[in-house]
């Protein structure tokens, strides 16, 4: 028999019941964003930007929520911007655009600018003088990337005249130039020295890791969110080629590559490229086409692969083999054959 | 036996909250890529239409011109009048986080989603 009683406890039973399901429905609710933002943290996010006349992509593994993560892409870039203030051969105050235009005085400059500068003095002397960073005459007459342009043979002679980084004297924090025609250019060496100064910047930060792309010069920092290798894939240089030929997998490295496809240009059909000899004023050629190289850091890295693309393989080999900081690299030859130097985790592609 | 079911009902609808809630955050991302020119956003574009885009300016009194093309999930340069073709070359993406760049032009695409592909980076 129901009375009053009964249907008041009825009714507090199913009050209790919904009450339960309201709480569970909202918790479940509740966990299954949670683990959402979770996931969030726990994935990548890519940025990509022009600087330093070339494209570059900065990835980030992990690092908290998709604004914390957007913030240290920004300050990642705002360190980009800011070198490429001191090493801009075209900025006007740039450290590398006051050494030029000082008419052969001493310059007062910032230690980076020194460490790069003296890095390039190295591998001049590496490479007999063939990777020279007193080219920048030669190589803003051809203005690779801007407005390409065929120099004169007039023009090509008194830029090589003043191809020469002996003309370079570091005192301290000042750098002179001895022929004040000389122009530095610090195009060729600069990149990998930035994207090893974002690595570090990255690295202090509490993410999983990150890979910094300056145009072909990549860092990678930390692991991937998988733990796995870091994969970086080599297309193949063939012109117009959209093929990969194989795989690089490595730890905490610098990735670099140069070739000849970068940069060049095509006028009356003959192809000119930007990595240009010294001693004739025009583009190198050898029996390289295409370096990728493992190294310590990437300002090495980029150092040796132009050095390598201008000496030619078996000179390349010998440097590589000698220089501190290399670990190893797949040198692609004009008639497509691939040699593999040193040693790296190298998956070639076998279709 | 009418606990039971109440039991069943509640532990259902959780299991039903979740797989909905965690199914609908995660598509989210994929489904769009941003177009910048000269680190600036142009364009979001939605991947899950078909569509035709062209980007054009005039440098030096030059016209220069991409086409990109969209198709569900995936994009691409189909063609430009750059020096290089690189952007054409690079094909469809549908995943990962490299982009697809004409440095001549100055153009990125971008997907927005964050999941890694198959690879880190592709140089050469």
């Amino acid at each position: 028999m129901y009375t009053g009683k009964n249907i008041k406890k009825e009714n507090t039973i199913t009050r209790y019941k919904a009450l339960v399901i309201f709480i569970l429905i909202i918790t479940a609710i509740t966990i299954a964003i949670s683990g959402c933002f979770e996931m969030s943290e726990e994935n990548a996010l890519g940025l990509t930007q022009f600087h330093l006349d070339t494209h570059c992509t900065i990835i980030i593994h992990g690092g908290g929520t998709r604004a914390e993560v957007t913030k240290l892409l920004d300050e990642a870039f705002e360190i980009i911007e800011n070198f490429e203030k001191i090493f801009s051969i075209t900025v006007q105050d740039s450290d590398v655009w006051r050494i030029n235009h000082a008419g052969g005085e001493p310059v007062t400059v910032s230690e980076h600018t020194i460490m790069v500068i003296r890095t390039g003095i190295m591998f001049g002397e590496l490479s007999d003088g063939l990777f020279d960073i007193s080219i920048g005459r030669l190589s803003r007459l051809w203005r690779f990337g801007i407005d390409p342009y065929i120099p004169t043979l007039s023009e090509i002679d008194f830029a090589i005249e003043t191809v020469d980084f002996r003309n370079i004297v570091i005192d301290g924090n000042t750098v002179q130039l001895k022929n004040p025609d000389t122009w530095i250019d610090l195009g060729a060496i600069a990149k990998g020295y930035i994207a090893d100064q974002v690595g570090d910047f990255l690295r202090e930060k509490d993410i999983v890791g990150a890979v910094i792309n300056l145009g072909g010069d990549i860092v990678t920092v930390g692991t991937r969110l998988d733990e796995e290798l870091w994969r970086v894939a080599v297309r193949d240089p063939k012109a117009g080629s959209d093929e990969l030929i194989g795989v690089i997998d490595t730890k905490e490295a610098a990735i670099i590559s140069s070739g000849l496809y970068e940069r060049m240009f095509v006028i009356d059909n003959r192809t000119y490229h930007h990595i240009l000899d010294p001693r004739s004023g025009m583009p190198v050629i050898t029996d390289l086409v295409s370096v990728t190289l493992v190294a310590d850091n990437a300002l090495v890295g980029e150092a040796l692969s132009t050095t390598a693309l201008l000496v030619g393989s078996e000179k390349a080999i010998e440097i590589l083999e000698q220089t501190e900081g290399f670990r190893g690299g797949i040198l692609i030859l004009s008639d497509g054959k691939i040699i593999k130097v040193g040693d790296i985790r190298w998956l070639p592609d076998e279709e | 036996m009418k606990s039971n079911k109440f039991w069943l009902i509640t532990f259902g609808v959780l299991i039903i909250s979740c797989i909905t809630v965690i199914y609908f955050l995660q598509k989210t991302p994929a489904s769009y890529a941003n177009i910048y020119h000269n680190n600036i956003l142009i364009d979001s574009v939605d991947l899950s239409n078909t569509n035709e885009i062209w980007f054009r300016q005039t440098v030096n009194n030059a016209e220069q011109y991409n086409q990109i093309l969209v198709e569900v999930g995936r994009i691409r340069i189909q063609a430009a009048n750059c020096p290089d073709k690189f952007c054409i070359h690079q094909g469809w993406v549908s995943s990962g986080l490299i982009p697809i760049v004409c440095l001549p032009h100055r153009l990125v695409i971008q997907l927005q989603n964050n999941k890694n592909a198959d690879y880190d980076a592709i140089v050469g």
